[in-house]
């Protein structure tokens, strides 16, 4: 009984020792790191043949066709150069660089929102004590000069973002001139000529329209826009709003109808010139493999080979395109999107404050970065989704 | 606590003075109109400790736009001659000059019309840039 009670308590005793090791020596352990091969994706010798084919179609010449401001988000980015490698960064460094970007814009905004709060308590200070400053008579004229001071602080904002706007539009037009031509040419050494043409036409005209829209009739709108909007403000009794609200859902319903029409076309387009490749290939293909004798099944397997090569090379010059013209847009949309969202809390803050000569200015100046967002969308998007459809295009094949 | 102290003494100084002017009216109407303007002085020194620190904070949020610092100068300079102009009015009112006091705050209008030149000049550079 006596030596049971001695194991058990040597058993328990061995326990407990082995619990307090653990407990309080532990010892780590992880998981190995995978090895990193964003650097050099390929072997060296398809690396060498990947950089023969990006000088043969013109494309290590893009980077030198950005804007200033954009070469340097690229750099930033790590896409400064034309490599394979620089593609397959993790989004975590691209969402850091947004946030980054957005910061930096936000200062100047932020700034003249403290001018503005500051000019509404004044306002409301003076209707607090309305019976000492004005007693009704002087308010109305303290009102006009603070509503000028409120429309000089919601149009120079709104001067400097349609002068951004337009700079940008025209920027990226730039940029497509060279970009389209080059990622055609690739497209269609892949073996899809249709689509190569119709991506260069529809592009090319998208860029021809956007432009003669944004410089002949968004710019003088916006202007007018901005000035009924003060001229208003600054005489009530004109009433000028519900006119003002009527030219702005006209735009708005405008940029709504181009977009999806120049989709549905595109889209249209796309799908009859991805058929009309296929066959096209197929039919080579097989012409090749049952018309050469001897080498003709050889000839055709290397025409795929040749093909696939080439897509490395398609997929990597759409993807600089995507990048390169969200790094053009970036920057002034997240400018006017933080002024949008300036303007939209100061006209807030009129309302509760109860300045009446405030909020329909402010909102005004809100409704025109609004107008602006929604054009830098519309040319970014077409791009985009246009680059995007093409990228997807005969990646089966 | 001395916030407190400061507005007993503001509503003591005006009944004080409002008392001594009912007073005066009877014998010395002239003096009432003086014993008016004295408290009115005095409370407004004594308001100034508040206001002070008050105007240089909103000065400070208004010129947070460094394009707009030289605007936030006219706005508080307006804001200085409604007060001065709606005083003057009022004592004169007070005094049961109304012809005079309708003059005042026209001239109060005018100067304030005046200061918010530069304001207008500066908008309407900026709506010409924009129609450009």
């Amino acid at each position: 009984m006596r030596i049971k009670n001695v194991k058990r308590f040597r058993g328990l005793a061995c326990l407990a020792v082995w619990l307090a090791l653990v407990l309080f020596f532990p010892i780590g352990v992880k998981a190995g790191e995978p090895e990193d091969t964003s650097e050099q994706p390929l072997p060296e010798n398809q690396q060498e043949l990947f950089s023969q084919l990006t000088k043969a179609s013109g494309a290590d010449r893009l980077p030198e066709s950005l804007p200033e401001e954009a070469r340097g988000l690229m750099e930033e980015a790590g896409l400064g150069g034309f490599s394979l490698g620089s593609f397959l960064k993790s989004p975590r460094q691209t969402i850091q660089m947004a946030i980054e970007l957005l910061k930096r814009q936000a200062k100047l905004p932020f700034q003249a929102l403290g001018g503005i709060l500051g000019a509404l308590l004044l306002c409301a200070l003076m209707d607090c004590a309305a019976e000492t400053f004005a007693g009704g008579q002087l308010r109305p004229v303290f009102g006009a000069a603070v509503t000028l001071f409120l429309a000089a602080s919601a149009i120079l904002p709104a001067a400097e973002c349609i002068k951004s706007c337009v700079e940008t539009v025209e920027d990226c037009s730039r940029f497509m001139v060279i970009f389209v031509p080059v990622y055609a040419s690739v497209v269609t050494a892949c073996g899809l000529p249709a689509a190569g043409s119709v991506y260069h036409l529809f592009l090319f005209s998208a860029a021809q329209v956007i432009s003669s829209l944004v410089s002949g009739w968004l710019v003088p709108a916006a202007g007018i826009y901005m000035t009924l909007n003060i001229a208003g403000a600054l005489s009530p009794q004109l009433k000028i709003q519900p006119l003002l609200e009527a030219l702005k859902k006209m735009v708005c319903w405008t940029l709504s109808f181009l977009l999806a029409g120049f989709v549905a076309l595109l889209t249209m387009q796309n799908t009859l010139s991805s058929n009309l490749d296929a066959v096209t290939l197929k039919t080579s293909k097989m012409l090749v493999s049952s018309l050469i004798p001897v080498v003709g099944g050889a000839l055709s397997e290397a025409l795929s080979a040749a093909g696939g090569c080439l897509r490395v090379v398609k997929s990597a010059v759409g993807i600089y395109g995507i990048a390169a013209a969200a790094c053009i847009f970036l920057p002034v949309f997240f400018r006017t999107a933080v002024w949008y969202a300036a303007l939209s809390i100061g006209a807030a803050a009129g309302e509760m404050l109860s300045v009446k000569e405030a909020a329909p200015l402010l909102k005004a100046g809100a409704s025109l970065m609004g107008i602006l967002m929604a054009v830098l969308c519309l040319y970014m998007l077409l791009i985009l989704v246009s680059t995007t459809i093409l990228l997807m295009t005969g990646m089966g094949g | 606590m001395n916030g407190d102290i400061a507005i007993g003494a503001v509503v003591g100084i005006g009944l004080i003075a409002a008392m001594m002017s009912v007073l005066l009216r009877q014998y010395r109407p002239e003096f009432a109109l003086l014993t008016a303007l004295a408290a009115t002085i005095l409370i407004f020194t004594g308001m100034s400790q508040w206001l002070i620190p008050a105007a240089q904070r909103v000065r400070e949020l208004l010129e947070q736009e460094p394009e707009l610092a030289g605007s936030a100068a006219i706005l508080l300079k307006a804001v200085g001659v409604c007060f001065i102009t709606q005083l003057a009015c009022d004592l004169c009112r007070d005094a049961g000059e109304n012809a005079i006091a309708a003059r005042v705050e026209t001239a109060g209008k005018a100067a304030i019309l005046l200061i918010s030149l530069p304001l207008f000049e500066q908008v309407l550079e900026l709506v010409m840039v924009l129609l450009r």
